[in-house]
């Protein structure tokens, strides 16, 4: 992994808005009634477009966007089998829902796993892989990052009716998904797993404590830490968040609560939520713990759910306040969440307003790199 | 002295359904019974009065409840505003991303006679109303506040085609809303004068440099001093902003290109957006600037565009920003913008509004317990 040796190096949560004309493919997708062939060159193109945008803002560590995916982690149905045919499970009613009924929720129901986790169709990592290889050699660069599901947000997603028990499912999850990351890794890309699982409490699991949440979340860390057994640590980085919605969050888990927990994960950075008005305050954190010597961190310095631009300057500020906290080569300039965590779902920035916000997370990050080095 | 932060916001806040409802149907030109209205702007106010006292909120108004939309308001008040409503020119912003943009063209009701008084009483009815509702709360708040357009963003808003020249439409209008803020300040409350005028460059006049915009704010500015010439300083505070959308805002002016000329408006308080990420970093602007004797400025340490609820450690952090800067007693913890500026269907959720007012409470007794101690 490479690290702010010389400069401030920036990056993002991963996911990207999907042109317009992609959407109703990955939708077909979804419904099995997709021409494979169009939505390969469809996808493939896609990939070159955002590639291209991202070098165009000057973001030094790319990815694909998720381009082939219609969310970050439901797209493992097109990939694993296992999983049933509908939507039945209904999510959990949210701790923000019962406190803010009128806010406006999507109420989700989700495919249940049904049977034993195995591969169906690698093809499809094998071709974001080749589509991403083959976009990033044509811009300036510093790396390339692909996001892959954790096995705790796969077994979130798809609530378990086959496995005697969570811990039987998710080691089943962490077997199939250690395929998905080796190949990622393989191919020189950082892996990143997106990891809303570690945190996610008030989506998920609602009427836990903060203390039987963070059993779960042990559970969610060894089952991800038996996927990357004998992949290098630095080769990983790790997304730790809140769900990327422009919801009231009251009940986000305070950093404090599971960063002990978070931090047994066998990677090489974490990256998190640090720019929106929750979590702006936990910087002060990582002042307080004992951070492994290896431990990267990408702070999000731009908020992915307001159209506002962040003001250069401020991105500054934010990235010299984590410089402060653990030294310049061990921070990466980064993005609270995704931009496009689902291709259908109304992103809260605006696909053109992204671009912006991406550049001005680079010029925030030149003129810390000034000060800072 | 005060001896603790005290807490404030922009203004406006959601209207209840039950308004929406009667103002909607005002605004569209449908009868709308006088006593129903009365009614509901009543209940309104005292649900917002509520609201923010529950909230812990200690500088409190009536959250603009009777008001159609922050500045447009005034034409349901005055003759002058007959003729057809026309587009607003582009801003910057909407230059730049027209995809973001799309459609959406802002409307404006240009002045084309005299203005006048044409109900006052709607004004007499904002005075009753936050009276009364104040009147039956147990614990009393520390000061109250009601907005009041300036007569730079009335002017902004209601182009000029009657008045010989922009001169004399402003001391027209200076004139005219001069009986405004006196009523509003003989009831014994703050004079908030929404002032997005002397900041959005953008909104009003995209096509000016800034060294012959600031002409105009500077204009703007002694306009405020003329109209509240007969109002305390103490009872006169000014709101700036760079409008309440959550837009790109990535043409805003920076503030410390006018506050050499904000620091020249007359009255005590000055608000600021402090807390969006376009403009957080400008506490720093204040480390260079000398405040005028008995100033006090009021931070936006909630962001009013977003639904996420500040961590009220949030903002505190923000608020020590400015009071280690400027002196502790010489802050007022602040909202950017207002919460509902204009009636809308699309609102949102007073309840999350309040949550946010909570955030603000709860930050403010988190610094004033770092900038007090137990002293």
């Amino acid at each position: 992994m490479k690290t702010s040796s010389t400069r401030i190096l920036t990056t993002h949560a991963g996911s990207l808005a999907r042109p317009p004309k992609l959407v109703p493919l990955l939708d077909a997708q979804n419904e099995g009634t997709v021409d494979q062939d169009e939505f390969d060159r469809a996808t493939r193109k896609a990939v070159q477009h955002v590639v291209r945008q991202q070098a165009d803002a000057g973001i030094s560590i790319i990815s694909d966007g998720e381009q082939s995916k219609r969310t970050f982690s439901t797209y493992v149905l097109q990939r694993l089998g296992g999983f049933g045919d509908e939507e039945c499970v209904d999510m959990p009613i949210s701790l923000d829902e019962r406190e803010f009924p009128n806010w406006g929720y999507r109420h989700r129901k989700l495919v249940p796993c049904v049977g034993p986790i195995a591969w169906k169709d690698f093809s499809a990592v094998e071709k974001d892989i080749k589509n991403l290889r083959d976009a990033s050699a044509a811009v300036p660069h510093e790396e390339v990052f692909m996001t892959s599901a954790s096995p705790g947000t796969v077994a979130n997603f798809f609530p378990n009716q086959y496995y005697a028990s969570r811990e039987d499912y998710l080691e089943a999850l962490a077997d199939a998904m250690r395929r998905e990351y080796q190949a990622i890794v393989d191919a020189g890309f950082i892996l990143q797993v997106d990891c809303p699982d570690l945190a996610l409490r008030n989506f998920w699991f609602p009427d836990t404590t903060i203390e039987e949440f963070r059993g779960v979340v042990a559970g969610n860390v060894e089952a991800l830490n038996h996927a990357l057994s004998g992949i290098p640590e630095s080769q990983v980085r790790l997304h730790l968040c809140w769900g990327a919605g422009e919801t009231p969050k009251i009940f986000d888990v305070p950093l404090t609560s599971i960063i002990d927990v978070v931090l047994k994960a066998k990677v090489g950075a974490i990256s998190f939520v640090g720019a929106n008005g929750r979590h702006e305050h936990e910087w002060r954190v990582w002042d307080e713990l004992d951070l492994p010597e290896h431990m990267i961190l990408i702070p999000g310095v731009i908020d992915n759910s307001t159209n506002i631009v962040e003001h250069p300057d401020w991105v500054a500020e934010r990235i010299v306040r984590y410089a402060g906290v653990v030294g310049r080569e061990r921070v990466i300039a980064g993005v609270d969440c995704g931009f496009g965590t689902g291709a259908s779902i109304r992103p809260g920035v605006d696909p053109p307003l992204a671009m912006a916000k991406l550049k001005a997370l680079s010029e925030g990050a030149e003129i810390a790199s000034r000060q800072l080095w | 002295m005060p001896d603790k932060i005290l807490t404030t916001h922009s203004g406006s806040i959601p209207r209840t359904l039950r308004l929406q409802e009667v103002l909607l149907n005002k605004a569209a030109g449908k009868d709308v019974d006088a006593a129903e209205l009365d009614d509901a702007c009543q209940e309104a106010v005292m649900e917002a009065v509520n609201g923010q006292t529950q909230a812990g909120v200690t500088v409190i108004n009536d959250g603009d409840q009777s008001k159609t939309g922050f500045a447009n308001y005034i034409t349901q008040r005055l003759t002058g505003f007959e003729g057809e409503p026309e587009d607003r020119v582009l801003n910057l912003e909407q230059r730049e991303f027209p995809e973001w943009a799309g459609t959406r063209r802002g409307r404006r009701q240009p002045c084309t006679g005299p203005i006048e008084w044409k109900d006052f009483s709607a004004v007499t009815a904002d005075v009753k109303h936050l009276q009364a509702a104040v009147e039956r709360l147990s614990q009393k708040p520390a000061a109250i506040f009601m907005t009041s357009v300036s007569p730079g963003t009335f002017t902004n808003h209601n182009t000029n085609h009657y008045y010989p020249d922009d001169e004399a439409y402003l001391t027209a209008v200076a004139d005219v809303m001069k009986r405004e803020y006196d009523a509003i300040a003989q009831a014994g409350f703050i004079v908030q004068l929404d002032s997005p005028d002397l900041a959005a460059r953008s909104n009003n006049y995209p096509d000016l440099e800034l060294s012959e915009w600031r002409k105009i704010v500077e204009r703007n500015v002694e306009a405020v001093a003329y109209a509240t010439r007969d109002i305390p300083e103490e009872q006169v505070r000014v709101h700036v902003c760079w409008g309440a959308n959550a837009g790109p805002h990535n043409y805003d002016t920076q503030l410390g290109d006018i506050v050499d000329l904000l620091l020249k408006l007359r009255g005590k308080y000055l608000t600021v957006v402090a807390a969006n990420g376009r403009h957080e970093f400008e506490w720093q602007v204040w480390k260079d600037v000398k405040l005028p004797e008995g100033k006090v400025i009021i931070p936006g340490v909630i962001d009013s565009t977003t639904t996420i609820i500040e961590h009220p450690e949030t903002v505190a952090e923000r608020i020590l920003r400015f009071a280690n800067v400027l002196g502790r007693e010489n802050v007022i913890a602040g909202v950017d913008c207002g919460f509902g500026t204009s009636v809308s269907p699309n609102r949102t959720d007073p309840k999350i509004v309040y949550a946010k007012l909570g955030s603000l409470a709860q930050g403010a007794a988190i610094a004033t317990k770092k900038l007090w101690g137990n002293s």
